[in-house]
């Protein structure tokens, strides 16, 4: 195994996360310094792999997708090396405790949206409710919960995929209010207490039918295994959940987890801007400077702050200061560096040509481009160590 | 009957106006009440104090009507107080042609202490010269607009709404009559009399009645800040000009506003050259403008009239103006007003109903001046509800009270996706919550243009931290909720 | 005047942080009860909401927030208009003013009559003085490095004045000239900013900056106590209008850049095996970050170290010590608890008095500053003979 030297990765979001853990799994040592939390509590974590094409149709292979499509990367149509990457993502997070399947699908799959609508995903947890078609299903209401009404879900998912939709209405707890968001319910839920009121409250809902019962993402935060397994154990059908807006809890969970792991790795995490970077060092807000053999920037374009946009369109990188281009009318999300190889590297949202809101490839992005700069990087770590 | 075309505050200010003198009116307005300029102004009611140099008459039309609307419309009109603050060098003469002017129109006018001045009004620029108080005050556009709606209807107005005249009917060179277009096909409503209140489609209106009218519309940009920065009103004390008012407004505060003219009555597109532009002379006020979070931008169209074509008939001020047509030889019964402000709506009504009830042969006086438009009696609170929208802390209840009303009035009446969010987290649960009423394809739309017209008011101020929301309002509609995905193929 | 309080994007990533949302379901969260609460009480609304007490002042959705809104701080300026009863009053003013309180340093004997009187929690343990003799660890091991000041935090002052002595023969060790201050016993206005008092706070601060221009030019300001780090490197600029005229950094943050001698001999101890769980307050995880503890009690030989699961332990200052937040503060520290069952290990490290005391309460586990545990284990070297 290689061992690498250290790294200074700024922004603790899904691509900082993975880059870190690479270079962690291989036993570097990493300094990540972020400003905020990335965008994981944001989402419920789906990775997605390709969902739409030019024209907005959907995307079931996507594999063949990418093969069919060059793009800044050549490597980028190897389906094997696809396939590689995702078997990482599945046994990193197996370590890290986020339940995935152990295989890889070839296709993608179906979730639903807190609309009822569906739209294609590729890789995500197991709790996190997918279809490789859509079917007769039961939607869960729970009370308070202005994310996702289960009557309508029901009836737009009836509407856009001619299946019946069922639903029943959760109870509430004592001490229950009606501010509660989904994130409440979640840490309720992981109490011991939770999980007892829980198989309660379920029990009154058994009835016949194989029909998958599906939550609003609220079962646990830490425990959202049990909370899962007593759901599925009452009701004796498989249960799993769909992701809300934040507080996402499906994001919060891996969050937190993988956050975890990696202090368990000895990474250490600053809590700090970056103001300016070169490829061996950062400067921070406060005027400190951290130095490594390299640096990383995953500052998550525009959302993430790694881009800021000036009143007169033009595009800046926050750390490097860079004028990397004026605005027109594209989507934000497409807004990005071109190359992932600029004055410093930067891997995520920072990069252009992906667009996760429009193409529904942001996992995929995140991925590739976690990879590729953790290629670079041992290839200019092995070289300063020849030299 | 008379018939109003138009549904902005003039045309219900002349409709008010005349059911109060007992005559029977019809407003017809194409789309909803306050969609036309009414619903896209700068909220001030003048103190007068703006135009107390340019514009004397019209400055003690406002310091009038100012003092009349707070009579009577004292919940629409929210008393923050104003200021006129010299931060430029060199307005020495127009700033004593200005106190004289405020004098003479009889516009009350306190001078406080630089000090004073700038602790009352956090961020001030510190190099401000002289500070004057006036009255100016908030004018809650979208309240008085339904007062006069529910005052009007309670006395026998009818108003309907989405109904466009297309034709105006005449007997003998007498109007007998309007041709409307509603979604539901065409009729007609036969009247005595026609006003033409239709603000910037004024001209276009008097093309029905064979008259030509030139307008000269131009377009004024405004900037919505997220947070009430300033409590009061503050004009900056130099000849009227472009960025000179900021205006608090509910929790925001409203930077304007721009003059381009222009010939089409519909509001053009905001840009961002003009909003940075806009922004640049408000900082002339407030140097730390620019750090304060910005949310979006609106563009409202003046509706001017410089007399060309046809001889006004009273002129009452080189700010408004109504028309008799018949009297200038042109359709008996039809009537125009152009031109005026928010500020002067009650009077412009008043002065239009004394030609309009000459023509019918009536004599009663106009008593709006002193009719106190009662709210409607509160509803009854719904017990506890969740929280949809929670920026403007908008209940489920509140926006059940308001289903009944078509999507946009929807949102102006319980304000839900106007605060700093401008509806990331709350046009999806809106809708759904409309949507176990109507049906899903209706509901799926409706979100589509929300987040649509949102997006036209944010994208040109997309800087900072604003583009982060806009960022943020793409991720979540495009990736967590899947908006405006087709899936017809799934069947 | 604020800065950026109006930015809230509303995106709930600081909700997602907050560890009492977690624990308690009737905190609205600093979302809520920071920025939207600012936004209408800048509008004249002048109504508080239910709860905002509840806040510990852990600034975690603050250091969660992307665009910088000083929620916290906006929550604190939101407890300022609750309306308390004269017995929470008198205590708030008491634990506001915690070096006063640290000067009669016999706290932790506070009768039960008085503490239910003084609306002072009966099930969290006060402080109590901990007494070590502490003696010198031998010729330094690098050049001078210059004259840096100790920080004498009032806990440290009050409680654990052992501990500022361990701190200050490490950092001797290591090569530096070590005075303590301030002289007196004085605060850095952390507690009482976070009981919702700014205005004390500020007070507070300026005359404990005051004391501090009492002593000699240094080259840097070390803090053994992450709140008072994050409170003279953040706070008194950002809030106060305060600065000191060298850097301020924390114990932990010097201690690893000690000579490699010095790890090489710590590595030469032989009880280095002990698990150690080690905790970085939720002050230190918002003004440094997370991770140093890890990375010095691994690199001081300790090589079963785990970090903890918990965001904050719950004792946030003197918030555990009130009677309406111990069922909060307990349940903050459940998790530590039962990580603790499961780990068994012989010690925490953490970089905080108060919170060491809860954690010890809550874990029967010896809670210690990172200074107690590399003075210990550098002893052990000395004591099993440094000739090897
Ligand atoms: C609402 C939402 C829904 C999503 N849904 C999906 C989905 O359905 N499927 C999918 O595959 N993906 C989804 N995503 C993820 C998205 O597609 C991107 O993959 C992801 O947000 C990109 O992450 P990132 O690591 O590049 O940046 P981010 O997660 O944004 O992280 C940026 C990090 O950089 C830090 N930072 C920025 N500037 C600086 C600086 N100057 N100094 C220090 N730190 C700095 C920030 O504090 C932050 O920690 C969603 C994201 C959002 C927000
Ligand atoms: C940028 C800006 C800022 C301003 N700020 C202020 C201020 O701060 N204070 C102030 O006092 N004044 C202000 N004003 C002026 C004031 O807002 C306007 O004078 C006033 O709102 C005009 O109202 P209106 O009813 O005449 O026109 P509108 O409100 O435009 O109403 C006309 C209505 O007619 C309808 N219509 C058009 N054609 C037809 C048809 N064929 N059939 C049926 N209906 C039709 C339209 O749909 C529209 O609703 C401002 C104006 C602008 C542009
Ligand atoms: S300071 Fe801590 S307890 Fe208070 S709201 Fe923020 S995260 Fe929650
Ligand atoms: S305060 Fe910050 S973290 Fe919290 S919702 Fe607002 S922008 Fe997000």
């Amino acid at each position: 195994m290689t061992t690498c030297g250290d790294v200074i990765v700024v922004g603790r979001g899904p691509a900082g996360l993975l880059f870190s853990s690479l270079v962690a799994q291989n036993r570097g040592s990493v300094i990540l310094v972020a400003d905020a939390q990335g965008s994981f509590p944001l989402w419920g974590g789906q990775w997605d792999f390709c969902n739409y094409t030019d024209d907005g149709e959907h995307v079931l292979d996507p594999y063949q997708w990418w093969q069919q499509h060059p793009s800044a990367w050549d490597e980028v149509r190897d389906a094997s090396t696809w396939t590689l990457r995702w078997q990482h993502l599945m046994t990193l997070w197996q370590e890290i405790g986020i339940p995935v399947p152990d295989r890889v699908p070839k296709l993608n799959r179906w979730m639903v949206t807190p609309l009822g609508q569906l739209r294609p995903t590729y890789w995500v947890a197991n709790w996190h409710f997918v279809m490789e078609r859509p079917g007769p299903l039961v939607f869960v209401d729970v009370p308070g919960l202005v994310d996702f009404r289960a009557e309508v879900v029901a009836r737009v998912y009836t509407a856009t995929t001619g299946q019946m939709a069922k639903t029943f209405r959760l109870a509430v707890p004592s001490g229950w209010r009606r501010d509660w968001h989904a994130l409440n319910w979640a840490w309720f839920l992981d109490s011991k207490a939770g999980q007892d009121w829980l198989g309660q409250a379920l029990r009154d809902q058994v009835r016949a039918g194989e029909e998958a019962v599906v939550f609003p993402q609220i079962l646990g935060v830490d425990h959202c295994e049990e909370v899962l397994e007593v759901a599925q154990r009452v009701l004796g059908r498989p249960v799993a959940e769909v992701p809300l807006p934040p507080p996402a809890v499906g994001g919060i969970r891996i969050q937190r987890r993988w956050e975890y792991w990696l202090r368990r790795h000895g990474i250490q995490l600053v809590s700090a801007r970056v103001t300016a970077a070169n490829r061996h060092s950062v400067t921070l807000q406060d005027g400190r400077a951290l130095a490594a053999d390299a640096v990383v920037l995953a500052t998550g374009g525009i959302l993430g702050g790694g881009l800021e946009i000036q009143p007169s369109g033009s595009v800046r990188n926050t750390v490097t200061g860079a004028v990397i281009g004026t605005l027109g009318d594209q989507l934000l999300g497409a807004v990005g560096h071109r190359n992932w190889d600029e004055s410093v590297p930067v891997i995520g949202r920072m990069i252009q040509g992906w667009n996760p809101d429009k193409r529904g490839n942001g996992g995929a992005m995140n991925l590739w481009t976690a990879h590729v700069a953790y290629q670079a990087f041992i290839g200019h770590t092995a070289l300063a160590r020849e030299n | 009957m008379v018939v109003v075309i138009g549904g902005g505050c003039t045309g219900l200010g002349v409709a008010w106006d005349l059911i109060l003198r007992g005559v029977p009116v019809t407003v017809v307005e194409a789309r909803e009440l306050g969609s036309g300029t009414s619903g896209r102004f700068h909220g001030l009611l003048h103190s007068g104090g703006r135009y107390a140099v340019t514009d004397p008459v019209s400055a003690k039309q406002c310091r009038q009507e100012n003092e009349v609307l707070r009579r009577i419309a004292p919940s629409a009109v929210e008393s923050v107080g104003g200021y006129f603050v010299s931060v430029d060098d060199g307005v020495e003469s127009y700033m004593r042609d200005w106190i004289a002017g405020t004098q003479s129109a009889g516009i009350p006018v306190t001078e406080v202490s630089v000090e004073t001045a700038i602790r009352r009004l956090p961020g001030l620029n510190p190099r401000v010269q002289r500070a004057f108080a006036v009255a100016d005050a908030v004018l809650k556009g979208f309240e008085l607009l339904d007062l006069l709606r529910v005052n009007g209807e309670r006395r026998g107005v009818t108003i309907l709404t989405e109904t466009r005249v297309t034709q105006v009917q005449t007997v003998n060179g007498q109007v007998s009559g309007i041709s409307v277009r509603t979604k539901d096909g065409e009729r007609r409503i036969p009247c005595d009399a026609v006003v033409n209140a239709a603000g910037p489609w004024a001209g276009q209106v008097a093309q029905l009645f064979g008259e030509r009218v030139q307008m000269e519309l131009s377009s004024g940009l405004m900037l919505i800040y997220s947070n009430r920065m300033v409590p009061s009103v503050v004009n900056r004390l130099a000849p009227p000009g472009d960025g000179d008012i900021v205006v608090p407004h509910g929790r925001t505060v409203i930077l304007g506003t721009t003059e381009v003219p222009q010939v089409d009555p519909e509001p053009p597109e905001p840009t961002r050259e003009s909003a940075e532009y806009l922004q640049s002379l408000g900082q002339a006020m407030f140097p730390e403008m620019n750090r304060w979070r910005i949310l979006r931008a609106f563009v409202g169209v003046r509706p001017l009239f410089e007399g060309n074509g046809v001889v006004p008939q009273s002129r009452v001020s080189r700010d408004f103006t109504v028309v008799d047509h018949g009297r200038q030889g042109g359709l008996q019964g039809a009537f125009s007003v152009m031109g005026g402000k928010w500020t002067t709506f009650r009077l412009m009504g008043e002065r239009t109903a004394d030609v309009v009830v000459e023509y019918l042969h009536q004599s009663s006086p106009s008593i709006s001046a002193h009719t106190v438009l009662e709210p409607d009696a509160p509803r009854e609170k719904h017990s506890a509800s969740s929280t949809i929208c929670e920026c403007e802390r908008v209940s489920e209840a509140q926006l059940l009270d308001q289903m009944a009303e078509p999507f946009d009035n929807w949102r102006t009446r319980t304000w839900f996706a106007m605060g700093p969010c401008q509806g990331t987290m709350c046009a999806h649960r809106a809708v759904s919550l409309r949507m176990q009423y109507t049906d899903v394809e209706g509901g799926l739309d409706e979100l589509t243009n929300l987040r649509r017209e949102r997006e036209r008011g944010v994208r040109p101020v997309a800087w900072g931290t604003n583009a982060r929301e806009l960022a943020l309002t793409e991720a979540l509609s495009c990736q967590t909720l899947a908006e405006g995905v087709a899936h017809d193929h799934l069947r | 005047m604020w800065q950026a309080a109006d930015a809230c994007l509303k995106c709930t990533l600081c909700v997602t942080q907050c560890p009492v949302v977690s624990v308690n379901p009737d905190f609205a969260g600093p979302k809520a009860l920071g920025p939207e609460w600012f936004r209408r009480h800048q509008a004249g609304t002048l109504e508080t909401m239910a709860h905002v007490d509840d806040c510990t002042f852990c600034q975690l959705c603050e250091a969660a927030c992307p665009v910088d809104v000083p929620v916290a701080h906006l929550i604190a300026a939101h407890k300022e208009g609750t309306i308390r009863s004269w017995r929470h009053r008198l205590r708030d003013e008491m634990l506001a003013r915690p070096h006063r309180v640290a000067v009669f340093a016999r706290f932790s004997t506070v009768p039960t009559l008085v503490r239910s009187v003084g609306a002072i929690s009966q099930k969290t343990p006060l402080p109590r003085r901990h007494r070590e003799s502490v003696g010198g660890l031998g010729p330094p091991l690098a050049k001078s490095q210059g004259r840096v000041a100790l920080f004498r935090d009032c806990y440290s002052a009050g409680y654990d004045p052992g501990l500022l002595d361990m701190a200050q023969a490490l950092l001797s060790l290591w090569g530096f000239e070590v005075v303590q201050l301030p002289r007196v016993a004085s605060c850095c206005g952390a507690a009482a900013y976070a009981a919702g008092k700014p205005a004390l706070a500020r007070k507070t601060a300026e005359s404990c900056r005051r004391e501090l221009a009492l002593g000699p030019q240094v080259s840097a300001w070390v803090t053994l106590n992450a709140t008072c780090d994050g409170t003279l490197r953040e706070e008194w600029p950002r809030y106060f209008g305060l600065s000191l005229d060298a850097p301020v950094l924390p114990f932990d943050e010097v201690a690893l850049s000690a000579s490699d001698e010095f790890w090489r001999r710590m590595h030469l101890v032989s009880a280095s095996n002990v698990p150690l769980i080690t905790h970085t307050t939720c002050r230190g995880k918002v003004a440094r970050g997370d991770g140093h503890l890890t990375k010095l009690a691994r690199r001081a030989g300790f090589s079963r170290v785990e970090p903890s699961v918990a965001a904050c332990c719950g004792a946030a200052g003197s918030y555990a010590f009130k009677v309406e937040h111990e069922d909060t503060a307990q349940a903050l520290a459940k998790p530590l608890a039962l990580q603790s069952k499961r780990v068994k290990p012989q010690g925490f490290m953490t970089d905080s008095g108060t919170c060491a005391i809860h954690i010890e309460h809550v874990t029967q586990v010896q809670t210690r500053h990172p200074a107690y545990w590399l003075y210990r284990q550098y002893q052990r070297y000395l004591q099993e003979g440094s000739g090897q």
